[in-house]
């Protein structure tokens, strides 16, 4: 009798042994698995981060573009409004950026509607390339500036604008 | 009520706070869908396993009195240690977290923003019209002649002021309902990274949550302008 008891006390140590470690080692499991994911997922935040500030770079160097950029005086990441508008009237131009979509926004100081040669300053928007209906694109910061006045009292002048953009040439 | 109920009583919460715990860290943190499901896998699996314990040693200690004392004291023990790593595990995630939130991010966006706006061309002049300044050069002027005058009449520092005010508000609108909660927009004049005197504050909305950020340089011998603006969302 005694040996029966004590080989079902052993029994009974080695499984509650044997449940202790099981447990602890889906416990630490699911910790690690934790950690893992949240890293991962971090991880891929910081992908599309990476990502977008690659798109917003791109987007800056189409300012910087000879057909856009401000050449008259030392400024990256100026856009040269008046050759906007133009460019905004050229066709041939359409295949130029390889871009989808390629729009100037005037931000400060702001203006509503299209701008054109006609209303330009009293305008919001230069959209130059627009294949088809683009609710949001990524943008990046940029200069708008031009040559304001007449030939003789005239200045640079530059304001706050974005450039939005989406399409092959971005990718 | 006895050693053995109170062992009982102890699994029951720890079921309980397991369950919670993983529930939590399920819903707080956007893991993943495949993920959710493994945790929500193995959380039930391990909820069980811990019923199934329970169960046992409840019922078979009812029947062996001989070894009730002994298994009571390791069940204590090993519901001890699981409670005391989901402790930790919750602790060392919460410290981990809060840190990330309070850390303020390199924006690219910000900085693309800041140069802009340091090129723009003010309705100040600072010896003739129409010879307008940038907003840079009245920064730097501001500081070293902060009495000076535009053209107009209008203080430098005043119109510096204003339409950085200007340009913030209808580039970054602030708000409880809006994206941004809040800015703060900093000028300082620093020699060799020590700040030798501020030009220009300001600060619109609450800005006690996670940031982004960027600084502009801008070169006034023998120090630098250090313009920076802190965006909270």
């Amino acid at each position: 009798m005694q040996s029966v008891a004590r080989c079902s006390r052993g029994q009974m140590k080695i499984q509650e042994m044997a449940f202790v470690l099981v447990a602890m080692m889906i416990f630490f499991g699911l910790v690690a698995l934790i950690f893992a994911s949240i890293n991962m997922n971090k991880l891929n935040s910081q992908t599309a981060v990476l990502r977008e500030n690659d798109a917003r770079e791109l987007i800056r160097k189409i300012a910087g573009n000879s057909e856009l950029g401000f050449t008259a005086m030392t400024c990256s990441n100026c856009i040269d409004v008046d050759k906007a508008l133009v460019l905004k009237e050229q066709r041939a131009y359409s295949g130029f950026f390889n871009l989808d979509y390629l729009m100037i926004e005037r931000v400060f100081p702001s203006g509503k509607g299209e701008c054109s040669i006609v209303n330009f300053p009293n305008c919001g928007t230069i959209t130059i390339i627009s294949s088809s209906g683009f609710l949001s694109a990524p943008y990046g910061y940029v200069s708008l500036c031009r040559y304001e006045g007449t030939r003789d009292k005239g200045y640079y002048k530059c304001e706050l604008g974005r450039i939005h953009a989406a399409g092959k040439g971005l990718e | 009520m006895n050693l053995r109920d109170y062992t009982a009583k102890i699994f029951e919460i720890s079921i309980v706070v397991i369950a919670l715990i993983l529930f939590y860290i399920t819903k707080t943190f956007d893991i993943g869908t495949w993920y959710n499901i493994t945790v929500g896998i193995i959380a039930v699996l391990i909820v069980l396993l811990l019923v199934v314990v329970y169960y046992d040693l409840t019922h078979n200690n009812l029947k062996n009195k001989k070894i009730g004392r002994k298994g009571q004291e390791e069940i204590t023990g090993f519901v001890l240690v699981v409670v005391l790593v989901a402790v930790i595990l919750v602790v060392f995630l919460g410290i981990t977290l809060r840190g990330d939130k309070s850390n303020s991010q390199e924006s690219l966006d910000v900085s693309h923003f800041l140069d802009s706006m340091m090129e723009y061309t003010t309705d100040c002049a600072l010896q003739y019209e129409p010879a307008y300044s940038e907003l840079d050069e009245l920064f730097r002027e501001c500081y070293s002649n902060s009495d000076k005058k535009c053209t107009s009449g209008k203080g430098i520092c005043e119109q510096a002021k204003n339409i950085s005010l200007e340009i913030l508000d209808a580039s970054w609108p602030t708000g409880a309902n809006r994206p941004v909660k809040g800015i703060v927009f900093n000028s300082d004049y620093e020699i060799n990274n020590s700040v030798i005197a501020n030009v220009i504050k300001i600060e619109r909305g609450n800005c006690s949550s996670s940031v982004i950020g960027a600084e502009h340089f801008s070169a006034n011998l023998p120090g630098n302008i250090v313009t920076s603006l802190k965006i909270c969302s």
